[in-house]
């Protein structure tokens, strides 16, 4: 199952380096272009082995045979913390779910409150870090350098958050939402390497969507995937997915932290991209990554380039796509490096905020290298870019993916 | 009665492991991170252990959850593996470790494509800001070791090709 870790998905270079012939940004680090990350993978507990990114804090990427399933194995399913006082061990017995601030009846809930006293529902939603496929970028930018295994997805089940928001009852003048979980850094109090929380805007018609899960793929969480309760944030980038959640508390200013002002912002700009220079001139205007929603994706699981195919041998193109806006329209399959596009088949729905599967019936006709392209649409009309994007953060990449594929002789 | 031997066999095997992990551990326990969790214990957000590393660079301690065993309201997964990605050597290395690794592994270092100068500076005033206590007098040798060991690579090596050799 795990071959082809290591296959290889030819991204397009930047123009620059095109028109220079390769040389003239030798001193730039160029972009890396294996589908996953080239890390070693690592074991840690509740799970296969997958990419380690980071040890400490823990940060592992799927690797990208896992996506032929819809549903990522929960043991398979990425990871990644900012902070590394990561949680071994909670007693539920004491452990709370707390809503308080400006709220009329601040309430703890006990995961058993949790169970019994809420309609439990159910969502099939993508979590994807903010910087998923961040060593595409070019020129180059720091942080965690993800393949494209940033992401996974699950049928998460809980409480809805709008429940409890109500049953606490939301006074006005609230001006956020701050979810805080278990999880903290080692840096003194007050510093934002002691405690990372996030905030998302009362008005903000996603709270109607978002869950509080006890559940993932039928089970419980595993600890690296926020047990005992996660807030889901359906179409929304992980950055707000707050793990081991604890703490919501109803603010009447706005969350000034540096992981809402400085970090996760993207760039009011199409696409959300914009240049270097840009950045440099200092005016440029930014969102909170957790107020938009993921831009619409598509990828190749299958061929994936770790074997050559054969000439005049039928196989089967299959992907995955997704979008946090209104699910997955259509998906276009080139196999002549973008000059030509067929419609692949969607398979069966898992609803607007899933993984949607994809096939295209293929026979390559001669043998030699081929380019296979993909390209989404989402059900409000967003369609992948075929030229790359840049922004300082490495975030919301969604550039359309190319598959290279060498076809051998039969005969 | 040969399955029952068999069976024996099996238990006394876990036995030993369990025993070979405890020493191994003990072993180790001074590589072994710990947060303050004293005051998380007496804490009413029922976390009873937090941020508990143990070194896996032999892979011996294997990271696998153990058995539970009990039926009580605490769910464990035991400590998380640390195998860090030995830092190149060179002067000013001892200074990275040492403020670094207070937050993070220095795998992230090594993991970072090679940043021309000017985005080692910023990833260090950047984690001043997040709070690492780096004294002002350090900062200028932690980010000339970065700059030399994790910079730009020599004219003619591609991307791909390691800096240096890392310590053993």
């Amino acid at each position: 199952m795990l071959t082809g870790l290591l296959g290889t998905a030819a991204i397009p270079w930047p123009r620059e380096l095109r028109a220079e012939g390769g040389n003239a940004a030798s001193d730039l680090p160029l972009p890396d272009t294996h589908w996953n990350a080239a890390v070693p993978t690592g074991l840690v507990p509740q799970k296969l082995p997958l990419l380690r990114l980071s040890d400490r804090p823990i940060v592992l990427e799927t690797p990208r045979p896992f996506f032929e399933s819809l549903l990522t194995p929960n043991a398979a399913f990425f990871v990644r913390y900012h902070l590394d006082v990561i949680p071994n061990a909670i007693d539920l017995s004491a452990w709370r779910l707390s809503v308080g601030g400006n709220v009329s009846r601040p309430l703890h809930f006990s995961f058993s409150q949790l169970l019994s006293q809420f309609e439990p529902v159910s969502v099939v939603a993508v979590n994807q870090c903010t910087g998923n496929s961040r060593s595409r970028f070019f020129p180059r930018v720091a942080g965690t350098q993800w393949g494209n295994g940033g992401m996974s997805n699950a049928r998460w089940t809980g409480v809805r958050l709008m429940d409890l928001l109500n049953r606490a009852g939301l006074r006005s003048h609230t001006v956020a939402l701050r979810f805080q979980g278990l999880d903290s850094g080692r840096g003194a109090e007050g510093t934002p390497s002691h405690a990372y929380s996030k905030s998302l805007d009362p008005e903000d018609p996603i709270l109607q969507d978002c869950l509080i899960a006890y559940q993932m793929n039928g089970e419980p969480l595993p600890m690296l995937n926020g047990f005992p309760v996660r807030l889901i944030v359906p179409g929304r980038f992980s950055t707000c997915w707050i793990k081991h959640l604890s703490w919501i508390e109803a603010l009447t200013e706005p969350d000034q932290s540096h992981w809402m002002m400085n970090a996760y912002r993207l760039p009011k700009k199409p696409h959300y991209s914009t240049t270097p220079e840009e950045v440099a001139l200092g005016k440029l205007s930014t969102i909170p990554a957790s107020h938009a929603p993921m831009p619409v994706r598509s990828f190749f699981v299958l061929p994936d380039g770790s074997s050559k195919l054969v000439v005049r041998l039928p196989i089967e193109i299959k992907g995955i796509a997704f979008s946090g806006s209104g699910g997955i329209r259509q998906v276009e399959v080139s196999t002549d490096g973008g000059r030509s596009w067929r419609l692949a088949r969607l398979d069966p729905d898992l609803g607007p905020y899933s993984f949607r599967g994809w096939r295209l019936a293929w026979t390559p006709r001669q043998p030699g290298r081929v380019e296979l392209c993909c390209r989404a649409t989402d059900g409000k009309g967003n369609v992948q870019p075929m030229e790359p994007i840049w922004n300082p953060g490495g975030y919301a990449w969604n550039v359309v993916e190319t598959q290279t594929v060498f076809v051998g002789e039969s005969a | 009665m040969e399955c029952r031997r068999n069976a024996d066999r099996f238990r006394g095997g876990v036995r030993l492991s369990a025993h070979l992990f405890r020493s191994i551990a003990v072993a180790v326990v001074c590589l072994t991170l710990y947060a303050g969790v004293d005051s998380a214990l007496a804490d009413s957000d029922g976390l009873s252990e937090a941020g508990v590393y143990a070194l896996d660079s032999t892979g011996l301690i294997m990271p696998v959850s153990p058995f539970p065993g009990n039926a009580t309201s605490t769910y464990s997964v035991g400590a998380y593996p640390l195998a860090p990605t030995p830092l190149v050597r060179g002067s000013g290395q001892e200074l990275v470790e040492s403020y670094c690794s207070i937050c993070h592994s220095v795998t992230l270092i090594g993991a970072q494509p090679h940043f021309p100068p000017e985005l080692w500076k910023k990833e260090v005033d950047k984690m001043i800001h997040l709070g690492a206590p780096i004294p002002t007098e350090m900062v200028g040798q932690i980010v000339d070791y970065l700059q030399k060991h994790y910079g730009p690579l020599p004219e003619g090596n591609s991307s791909s090709v390691p800096p240096s050799k890392p310590n053993p």
